[in-house]
């Protein structure tokens, strides 16, 4: 099941790359199907690609729905797989 | 490894792929919701899940009905239409963006922005029908990538496509969840499950091509789900619930990847226990159709092994991520 943790856009790149931090790791992803991206928005990652931009708002709520079902410590790592 | 993900090991001894392992680390993220207010939970479940997000929401809502006793038959074809939609874009995926880089092509990224575009303003039934039929169109005109799948492999058990009162008999030892099984054996869900029946489907299946017959039959179902964006009671049938007795719910419902099931044990109010069994858990359980495949299949080079476990990884298409090592024997 892949879980949908909102990561944190902290560099854009040129050919619709951008970094995401992922639990204080960074990795490049694709912004091609995700329109309208700025620095410092949230995005859902699954395999290379944003699939989804939330509003901040939104990603905060998320994320601190994941701190509430987890200690924080899986659900950061999962990201990687989602 | 990561947390979160299916580390897959392989052994090679030069010739061949000797052994294999799945250990997964994926967190149980439904045993974090007992507790909780029932109610809360439907709003929680579609923020959890990043890809299957309206099969999810509508398991956890027709499980919730069941537990409580409620009817929710009426209201399933709003659901089965966002289901149905939800799983086009997720084959489509993987037809456009995750398949052509391991056949050596380049990613169909701007077809593939064209076709989310479309499935995502999609409104209303008569907006369903015409995308159906464009999507039937395109389809008749794609030829099915020719794959050289000379691998013939044993037939291993697919997972028939239960109503949730059949499923009801199957549920219940503890580790169902992580580690499912049917009729005792580990068995495959998703689109060759589905298709099966399939004439083409049927032929590869009989001759062990079943990374071919994969393949095949994911585009038979899209071409399924497509005439079911104009036949409502085609895509009903994606999605089921029952109730198993006092305060507990059943539900199954078809994606992309194959059969998901919600079970909820209601305490009052309250969630007492929540089941989620998704498909990746039936593909790659440890005696799974990917362990069994890749085990003894030859590769004449370390780089051969890889991109073989690669295609069957993406072939049976985990929702999560996965890390390969290969081990010399």
């Amino acid at each position: 099941m892949c879980l949908a943790l909102p990561c944190r856009i902290v560099e854009l790149r040129p050919g619709d790359q951008a970094l995401v931090d992922v639990a204080g790791v960074s990795r490049e992803i694709s912004l091609a199907l995700v329109d309208d991206v700025a620095l410092g928005d949230y995005v859902i990652v699954h395999v290379g690609y944003a699939l989804t931009r939330l509003d901040p708002e939104e990603a905060e709520k998320t994320l601190a729905l994941f701190a509430e079902l987890g200690d924080g410590s899986w659900s950061e790592a999962d990201v990687a797989g989602a | 490894m990561e947390p979160g993900s299916l580390a897959l090991t392989l052994t090679w001894d030069g010739k061949q792929i000797v052994a294999a392992e799945v250990v997964s680390t994926r967190p149980a993220v439904a045993r974090a919701l007992s507790g909780l207010p029932a109610a809360r939970v439907l709003e929680l479940i579609p923020r959890l899940f990043g890809l299957c997000p309206r099969a999810q929401e509508a398991a956890a809502r027709l499980s919730l009905a069941a537990a409580r006793g409620e009817q929710a038959a009426s209201s399933a074809a709003a659901p089965a239409l966002a289901v149905a939609l939800e799983a086009i874009g997720e084959h489509l995926w993987w037809l456009l963006l995750d398949w052509p880089p391991l056949a050596g092509q380049r990613a169909r990224q701007s077809e593939f922005l064209g076709w989310r575009q479309r499935l995502k303003r999609v409104a209303d039934q008569a907006e369903a029908a015409a995308l159906g039929g464009e999507l039937a169109a395109w389809l008749g005109s794609e030829r099915s990538p020719a794959l050289d799948d000379d691998a013939a492999v044993a037939a291993g058990v697919l997972l028939p496509m239960l109503s949730a009162a059949e499923w009801a008999a199957h549920i219940g030892a503890e580790s169902f969840a992580e580690l499912p099984t049917f009729a005792g054996q580990p068995a495959e869900t998703g689109v060759l499950a589905r298709r099966a029946g399939d004439a083409a489907v049927a032929g590869l299946l009989a001759a062990g091509h079943r990374l071919q017959a994969r393949l095949v039959a994911r585009y038979a179902d899209l071409r399924w789900l497509a005439q079911g964006l104009a036949d409502r009671q085609r895509l009903v049938t994606w999605l089921d619930s029952t109730t198993l007795g006092d305060g507990c719910g059943l539900a199954c419902v078809e994606t992309a990847r194959g059969t998901l099931l919600h079970q909820i044990q209601l305490d009052g109010d309250r969630i007492g226990r929540y089941v989620i069994v998704a498909p990746t858990e039936w593909n790659f359980h440890p005696q799974g159709s990917f362990v069994r495949e890749i085990d003894a299949r030859p590769a004449a080079t370390r780089a051969k092994a890889v991109m073989a476990a690669r295609r069957l990884v993406l072939s049976l298409d985990p929702c999560v991520a996965c890390e390969l090592r290969i081990r010399d024997a």
